[in-house]
């Protein structure tokens, strides 16, 4: 068990830097000079040489790999070209917001997803199924981006309930000691300002949801069906539970199990969906920041990020695998 | 006279194409009693089972005909009311012991979830009682088993479980479906025995489904012989075996294998007789029909 | 293997289909934006590049204030929306086609020599395919539209870089699985050689899968085009996509919401015919394979 966790680790490590050769060396290889666009026109040409040389950009590829490498495992990630601060405290004040969005619309997706999975299953063979399986097909092929610039129509103009920008209104005195808003509200009891994140954060979590949803409702859905055709669950019936009670009871801990490890490739594509969706929505996120560091050359930043969302999906990967083996029984006893 | 514990008249069952899988079934078990449903594979017995617990597939329709259960008539009660009333009286021994656990959940709560749930039980007694009825039906350690999971059983423990948790509301009818088919022939002995125990103590009405003439010798006193989704013949089990007077279970008491006389040649059901039984229910259907 | 799994589960269970009206609609959709583009010159109304300040934001017909020859309205610089999402249609389909083939080349090219020769070579992929697949989509096509510079040629060239490991993955898992059927065994025995196989046996029984992905794969290179020219790093001249229109109807939303409707709904309808073509292809094939 240790075993095949230490490989698991090793395989995550190898990954990893694979990640940051590709990002290192696509990024230097990119057109446009960030040192040109940090100085102001007529700079002469010792000034963009003192700074290039300040950022170590003279040197040769493969040095600059090794001192940034380096850099990285002492926890140092560069200073940002175009914000001024390190990287990594940059990363780690951006990172809340998006772990909040991401988790929030992992919440929606499983909510709406399993819902209407289980009453697909109640209702199997019956009109109300095709109706579910109408919603998730049509949900599976529409990608977040449109969703999101759908939701900013209908909630945005049409019924203006909810904010289309920006994480929390402007105008609030936020008291919070972290950058974990939505938690940190919940647990200081400021429902006040609950409610204005949530205005905030509905729509785009919704759009990053709704794809999702649909994967998990059409694979719990099918996997319950699946078990619902078993005795045991006729048993149950038998012994007097009504058909939602035998499916949350008996079935679903049976057809949950298999989706796992699906739901947990599908979470990741969400959070990547979290670059395009922060920037249509104007949250304050970590896509965002990437948006406007890729458009800026930000070299350092860049790297950063991306290392940071690797790391997540593959963290997440784990955690998935951690949990299928811990919520199987046959495996727990061997 | 007392009043029986199932009465099933004129149960006609039939798919949303057309065929008829129960033709006029109509049979009777007192209380305590066990009430054999025997035929082959096809027969129909199994819907009728299903039909009294109200479990029948969504494809199948009650065509005609009533079901009685401890006084309640069955399908006079919407669903709900139905399956209240089944549930507090009658219980399921099924088939598979395989298929009829839940491989995630312990084997305790499989037990006493019912009777916590559904019947209103403390959790200590359902407990109790759960772990006094699987000493009865000889597991050795119950508490060890309750904490089991299905995979950690074997098959032959897996069915006393299923049996236990059938008696274990003290119902007043249990369905048996082919209980012992699925078993090795060294364990279906002990089950059989177990089953015929229980009932015997519980006073138990027992409606048992099989297609083995040596098992319906068993267990039963009384015996419903099935062919085609009709009943052929209905009598006493020691009657049954000693003046049979339908040709069919003639040829179904002749087909049973005697396993004193292993070198005897089997006698299959005569196929002229199948063809001519068959012939006959089709007119028969054909005459309903014309009476619709 | 689990993306096997991921193609077989995430479909209903197809019975034997009829082409059902889900697919013609799509397929008469696609048509329409494929004449679109073909015929933009002879069907636009309007020179979608011509601006006319005093017809600024006109509303579509039916709407108070809209004018007989812009059917659709004019945006924010008076040009023609009509004219627009007309032409617009040629980047979109010039990306569909250009980008989803490429990636599917690669992609099924390395999928099915790592499924079928395995060992070094099908470690190397996927090792490959796990890296590529730990960077977020978006921020990978807008990192390497940074790197190619902008333009048509980079759009395409990016899409494909990017999403070859859908392919690469589900052509692996199909790759493998047939590998190992008796028909390729029978075909070793034969005295073929192992590429021969490749070309003559395993790879028509893949095709199907592949042909299902590639419908998928032009919808998906529609959106990540848009998604592009949204954050204004898709093609670098005037020519309008239906991507930079939406950014601009974001922008002037609450007075001209035309400007973002119209190319919404082109775009949505071009995306969802792809996706349920791709999808239909699947249940057609997914009976007859198995």
């Amino acid at each position: 068990m240790l075993k095949t966790l230490l490989i698991r680790l090793i395989s995550m490590a190898v990954t990893l830097v694979g990640v940051a050769i590709v990002v290192f060396v696509l990024i230097r290889v990119a057109p446009g000079n960030p040192i040109a666009m940090m100085l102001p026109p007529g700079a002469s040409p010792q000034d963009i040489a003192n700074l290039t040389a300040l950022y170590g950009l003279d040197k040769s590829l493969f040095e600059q790999f090794l001192i940034w490498a380096g850099g990285v495992l002492q926890g140092d990630f560069g200073t940002s070209i175009t914000l001024k601060q390190s990287v990594s405290s940059l990363v780690l004040s951006r990172l809340p917001a998006t772990l909040e969005l991401s988790l929030l619309a992992l919440l929606i997706a499983l909510a709406i997803g399993g819902f209407t999975a289980v009453l697909g299953a109640r209702e199997r063979g019956k009109s109300v199924e095709s109706g579910v399986d109408l919603f998730n097909s049509a949900a599976l092929s529409i990608p977040d981006f449109l969703w999101g610039l759908l939701l900013i129509l209908l909630f945005g103009v049409l019924w203006p309930l909810l904010h289309i920008s920006g994480r929390v209104s402007p105008q609030l005195n936020l008291p919070f000691s972290t950058n974990f808003y939505l938690i940190e509200s919940i647990f200081r009891l400021r429902f006040d300002l609950l409610k204005d994140l949530l205005s905030h954060m509905l729509m785009p979590a919704l759009a990053l949801a709704l794809p999702l949803a649909a994967v998990i409702s059409q694979l719990l859905k099918q996997g319950l069906k699946d078990v619902l055709q078993l005795d045991y669950t006729l048993l149950a019936r038998v012994k007097g539970f009504t058909e939602t009670q035998v499916i949350l009871r008996e079935a679903m801990r049976n057809a949950a199990l298999p989706t796992l490890t699906l739901i947990g490739v599908q979470f990741t594509f969400l959070i990547g969906g979290t670059v395009i969706i922060e920037r249509l929505f104007a949250y304050e996120g970590l896509g965002n920041m990437a948006i406007d560091a890729v458009i800026n050359r930000d070299l350092p930043l860049i790297q950063g990020i991306v290392l940071m969302f690797a790391c997540i999906f593959i963290l997440v990967n784990l955690a998935v695998d951690i949990a299928y083996t811990f919520l199987n029984p046959r495996l727990r006893h061997g | 006279m007392t009043v029986p514990t199932l009465e099933i008249q004129s149960l006609t069952l039939g798919l949303k194409g057309g065929a008829r899988l129960l033709r006029d079934v109509s049979l009777s078990v007192k209380p305590g009693e066990v009430h054999a449903l025997v035929g082959e594979s096809g027969a129909g017995k199994s819907m009728i089972g299903k039909a009294v617990l109200g479990v029948l597939p969504p494809s199948v329709q009650t065509l005609s005909g009533s079901i009685n259960l401890q006084g309640n008539q069955l399908d006079a009660l919407s669903p709900a009311a139905r399956r209240q009333a089944v549930a507090s009286v009658a219980s399921l021994i099924p088939q598979d012991p395989l298929t009829a656990l839940n491989p995630s959940r312990r084997i305790g709560p499989q037990i006493t979830d019912r009777l916590i749930k559904r019947l209103g039980w403390k959790a200590d007694d359902a407990q109790r009682r759960a772990l006094e009825l699987l000493d009865r039906v000889r597991i050795r350690d119950p508490q060890r088993v309750m904490a089991s999971y299905p995979h950690e059983l074997s098959g032959g423990m897996r069915q006393r479980v299923l049996i236990a948790a059938a008696f274990a509301p003290r119902p007043k009818l249990i369905v048996a479906d082919e209980p012992t088919t699925a078993l090795d022939v060294t364990v279906q002995k002990q089950i059989l025995a177990l089953i015929r125990e229980l009932q015997q103590q519980e006073q138990t009405a027992v409606l048992f489904v099989t297609h083995d003439m040596g098992v319906v010798a068993k267990i039963s006193q009384r015996v419903s012989v099935l062919f085609a989704g009709k009943v052929m013949e209905s009598s006493d089990t020691a009657d049954i075996f000693s003046h049979p007077k339908h040709p069919y279970t003639q040829a179904l008491i002749m087909a049973t294998p005697r396993y004193t006389h292993p070198d005897e040649a089997l006698r299959p059901v005569p196929a002229e007789l199948i063809a001519q039984l068959q012939r006959e229910i089709a007119a028969d259907d054909r005459g309903a029909a014309h009476v619709r | 293997m689990a993306d096997a799994a991921l193609t077989a589960v995430t479909q209903p269970r197809a019975r034997v289909r009829k082409p059902n009206p889900r697919l013609w609609l799509s397929l008469t959709w696609i048509l329409i934006v494929v004449v679109a583009a073909v015929g933009a010159q002879w069907l636009a109304p309007h020179n979608p590049l011509e601006q006319d300040l005093l017809l600024e934001r006109l509303p579509p017909l039916g709407f108070s204030g809209s004018e007989a020859s812009y059917i659709l309205g004019t945006d924010s610089l008076g040009r023609d929306v009509l004219s627009r999402l007309i032409y617009g249609a040629r980047i979109a389909l010039a990306v569909a086609l250009a980008a989803s083939f490429a990636a599917c080349l690669t992609g099924s090219l390395l999928g099915l020599a790592a499924g079928y020769f395995g060992g070094w070579t099908d470690r190397i992929v996927s090792r490959f395919i796990d890296i590529w697949m730990s960077f977020p989509p978006v921020l990978f096509a807008v990192l390497l539209v940074a790197v190619l510079g902008t333009g048509l040629g980079s759009v395409i060239l990016a899409i494909a870089i990017i999403d070859w490991t859908r392919f690469a993955r589900v052509v692996r898992a199909e790759t493998m699985v047939q590998s190992r059927m008796d028909y390729v065994y029978s075909a070793r025995i034969g005295g073929a050689t192992r590429l021969r196989i490749l070309a003559a046996e395993v790879l028509p029984n893949v095709l199907p899968t592949i042909a299902a992905l590639l419908a998928l794969e032009m919808g998906v290179a529609v959106i990540v085009e848009a998604i592009l020219s949204f954050v204004n790093l898709s093609i670098s001249s005037d020519s309008p996509t239906w991507g930079s229109m939406i950014a601009e109807g974001r922008a002037t939303l609450h007075f001209a919401w035309w400007v973002l409707v119209f190319p919404l709904v082109v775009l949505f309808l071009t995306v969802l015919s792809f996706s349920q073509l791709g999808q239909g292809l699947k249940d057609q094939f997914d009976p007859l394979s198995r």
